[in-house]
């Protein structure tokens, strides 16, 4: 009986740990926090175009957002074969990838750099995948190094 | 360029999540961010076009223009119609009637049917992405010159509001959230066109005059034939041209004398477009195309 609880609590100390976002935060060695930007563009008495990136307060289709996540390192030891997926939300679509970046663009199944990539339409034509057609993007880095940190972006249009 | 989807729907939350997988002494970690949300707020924006192929032909009396207008915005939005039909440039100025939406559907104005705006003009709430068929009823003054040009105006306002490109109407929009101008300024406006068909009917009348004695003296007993051309001219078909004239005083007609194009009509109403009698003749010549003409002749003898 005694046994069988000190077992139970290991197991949900160890399922906490893995699974719990909080709890990642302050235990896991890797950070990451994610961010929205919303572009602002306003132009000056003397009609330059200024382009600011601002905390979104009002967005309608057509805005340009840009997602992105924040990785730190908070471990003393490197972190290596770091990968980071992050799926497209519907409802906005892809500006402008970074060609090195593989994406997928059949929701996941099959990944790719963009250029490599092509689409088949509903009537059989084949064209090259755009920007706009993904619908995952991976980024993978080989090592990170202790209290190193770095931001993935994409920008995206609401659609 | 990939599909284009509609728009983000007012309302739905964008949410964003990345997740990390890395290699922690042999074992693989997986770590989730943050869940970032954005609200997409409702944008108002609305188009409109003319449906008439052309410059619609009219005549004085009632005309129906066509439009569409459309939700181009991201959310359920009403439009509010303004129709201006003094507009700088026009020949002759239509008096608006009503504001009818095609109830139907059939894209074509059916009286009675097609359910009339009452003032405000407002449309019923269009989906984002919706459309609505609107016609447009006036009256064209009696008197317009043939070829003549007039211009009707219709504006379409999001009734939620309008304003600059970018103008926030705080919790104005779908499902409570801040609605925003679109860079129509949630207006459109959209011209039809329509040019005046009028047509001028020339009578021209001859007589001949022939007496029993081969000569044309107009003796008694001698027979006068008269002769009646209406010439249509200008852009228009005339519809339900009836020719009529009296039998002068002194004079008697002469049976089954009436023709059409030199073709025998009888004097008996009914049978054929003519009919005669001891005062006058009548010949209906129905519609009569511009640039052309009908003759009708018909004699008389001189009474003794």
């Amino acid at each position: 009986m005694n046994n069988c609880t000190k077992f139970g609590l290991a197991a949900l100390l160890v399922a906490a740990s893995a699974a719990a976002p909080v709890q990642a935060e302050t235990a896991a060695p890797l950070e990451l926090v994610g961010y929205v930007k919303l572009e602002k563009v306003t132009t000056d008495p003397s009609g330059e175009r200024r382009v600011e990136w601002v905390e979104p307060q009002v967005v309608v289709p057509g805005d340009k957002l840009i997602f992105g996540t924040q990785f730190t390192n908070r471990s003393q030891a490197p972190i290596e074969s770091f990968v980071v997926s992050n799926p497209v939300p519907p409802s906005v679509s892809v500006a402008q990838i970074d060609p090195a970046v593989l994406v997928s663009v059949d929701g996941g199944k099959t990944w790719a750099k963009l250029a490599d990539l092509v689409i088949v339409e509903a009537d059989g034509q084949r064209r090259a995948a755009l920007p706009g057609d993904v619908t995952n993007i991976r980024w993978v880095l080989p090592a990170i190094a202790p209290g190193e940190s770095g931001r993935l972006e994409f920008p995206v249009t609401v659609r | 360029m990939p599909a284009a989807a509609s728009p983000a729907p007012a309302g739905i939350v964008i949410e964003n999540t990345a997740e990390a997988t890395y290699d922690d002494g042999g074992v693989t970690r997986t770590v989730t961010s943050n869940t970032v949300q954005v609200r997409v707020n409702e944008l108002l924006a609305v188009a409109a076009a003319s449906l008439d192929s052309g410059p619609l032909t009219v005549r004085a009396g009632p005309q129906v223009l066509s439009f569409l207008v459309s939700n181009s915005g991201n959310g359920p939005e009403a439009f509010a119609l303004e129709v201006i039909t003094a507009v700088a440039g026009n020949a002759f100025d239509a008096a608006l009637d009503s504001i009818a939406v095609d109830s139907n559907g059939n894209g074509t104005y059916d009286p009675g049917v097609d359910a009339v705006l009452p003032a405000p003009s407002v449309t019923a709430s269009l989906p984002a992405g919706g459309t609505q068929t609107l016609f447009v009823i006036v009256t064209v003054p009696e008197g317009v010159a043939d070829g003549a040009q007039s211009a009707v105006t219709l504006v379409a306002r999001s009734a939620t509001g309008t304003g600059a490109a970018g103008t926030v109407f705080p919790s104005a929009g779908e499902g409570g959230a801040d609605a925003v101008a679109g860079l129509s300024g949630g207006t459109a406006t959209v011209t039809g066109q329509m040019v005046a068909s009028a047509s001028t009917i020339s009578l021209v009348k001859w007589a001949t005059v022939t007496n029993p004695f081969g000569g044309s003296t107009a003796a008694p007993g001698a027979t006068i034939t008269y002769g009646i051309r209406a010439t249509v001219s200008g852009s228009a078909t005339v519809d339900d041209l009836v020719i009529n004239d009296a039998v002068p005083a002194n004079t008697r007609y002469v049976a089954n004398s009436l023709t059409l194009e030199s073709a025998p009509l009888t004097d008996a109403a009914g049978d054929d477009a003519g009919e005669a009698s001891a005062a006058s003749i009548r010949v209906a010549l129905g519609s009569v195309p511009s640039g052309t003409s009908r003759t009708v002749t018909f004699a008389v003898l001189i009474e003794e």
